[in-house]
């Protein structure tokens, strides 16, 4: 990266294809232009340069609209397990990842405000798309984490994971490694059938 | 959020009003992506990234007090997924659901053939040098450069003065500027 002092002409040149330029900086541009016929160039090309990122803007806006908020509020993902299930929950975040489906209610791109549910709604209303298109086997009971009572002793918080078993069809499965630095690398594990070592029970 | 309007959006939004929520994320997730674009690792897609945002915007919405902490908060968000997103575990994923689908699908000509390809080349171009810049510069030049935010509107999202905008600015343009007259050199030299 270049952390060198910003120079006057570079400064100018920013203005300028800013549009924030004032007359005092037109007139020391030309200046410098005088002095410097390249500079001429250098706004040129720069000037090229804000073409193409104003250009951009179009493309990533026509992307952004495709981030219907309603997935957001069920269509969680499963990263969270990878740290408490070992490999074999790599494994499946490597299904929702590589091969399988997004988490998230099947029609959800095109309306259907389900950010307007209850999360335990939602949640039904999640298993039950999944249960309707295949996805969904069974759900398991769900595991506390902590309990915390309220200040005034009349409540208690509980944390707890839901547990759904699903089912996805992919092409590969991967295997996640870390090497002596850090460094995480996948390769495919070719299966014949393969079962989890912890079964969740 | 000085207006009422928008503290009236904000109020809607943050009581969980599913119409306000969704005018409101629409409204700020160019912030947002600005914000993801510049800090997020290589390997991670921005739709994953937003989201990750997107979840936490509408189940803590509720939870930021003032209106006008509103958008440091959602700042504050999107670093911390960006952030985290280098700490996880990096899986090479289904492309065509990334950025790159963007610029398979986007036709900003209308037209098929030459000029299509040209458009996804630029955009290519584009998120190279976006990568290449430091996030300091990058997230302003993506606000002002690609969505034409003013850079008054840059200092507030970023809570630094105007005048540093304006320098990042011109250090962004001169890095991007440089670039470009290097891939013109060897263009030249081949």
């Amino acid at each position: 990266m270049h952390d060198s002092e910003l120079s006057r002409e570079d400064l100018l040149i920013h203005r300028a294809i800013d549009g924030c330029v004032g007359v005092g900086d037109w007139a020391e541009l030309e200046l410098l232009g005088r002095r410097d016929p390249a500079v001429w160039k250098r706004l040129a090309i720069a000037m090229r340069g804000e073409l193409t990122l104003r250009r951009a803007g179009a493309a990533i806006d026509a992307y952004l609209p495709s981030l219907p908020l309603e997935r957001h509020a069920v269509g969680r993902r499963a990263p969270i397990l990878i740290g408490g299930l070992g490999w074999a929950a790599a494994l499946v975040v490597c299904f929702l990842w590589l091969g399988g489906p997004r988490l998230g209610l099947g029609n959800s791109e095109h309306g259907n405000p389900s950010s307007s549910l209850g999360a335990a709604a939602a949640w039904a209303q999640y298993l039950e798309a999944g249960d309707a298109d295949g996805r969904f086997v069974r759900e398991l009971p769900p595991v506390m984490l902590e309990a915390t009572p309220s200040a005034d002793g009349d409540t208690v918080e509980v944390l707890f994971v839901r547990r759904a078993i699903e089912r996805t069809t992919v092409g590969e499965i991967f295997e996640i490694n870390e090497d002596d630095a850090g460094r995480l690398s996948s390769r495919p594990v070719p299966v014949l059938r393969l079962v989890s070592s912890e079964p969740l029970r | 959020m000085a207006n009422d309007p928008d503290r009236r959006l904000f109020e809607a939004a943050a009581r969980g009003d599913p119409a306000a929520l969704e005018a409101l994320w629409r409204r700020e997730r160019r912030r947002v992506a600005a914000v993801l674009l510049a800090h997020r690792p290589r390997e991670e897609d921005l739709e994953d990234l937003l989201q990750e945002v997107g979840i936490i915007f509408v189940e803590r919405l509720r939870e930021v007090r003032e209106p006008d902490r509103f958008r440091a908060w959602l700042r504050i968000v999107a670093l911390n997924v960006a952030r985290g997103a280098g700490r996880r575990v990096k899986i090479q994923r289904d492309r065509r659901r990334g950025l790159e689908a963007a610029i398979e699908v986007h036709d900003p000509t209308g037209e098929r053939s030459l000029e299509r390809s040209e458009a996804r080349d630029e955009l290519r171009q584009v998120i190279a040098w976006i990568r290449g810049l430091s996030p300091s510069l990058a997230e302003p030049l993506l606000l002002r450069a690609v969505w034409g935010m003013a850079q008054r509107e840059i200092a507030e999202w970023l809570g630094v003065p105007e005048t540093t905008v304006e320098t990042r600015l011109a250090r962004a343009r001169r890095v991007l500027r440089q670039r470009i007259e290097e891939a013109d050199r060897l263009r030249r030299a081949e």
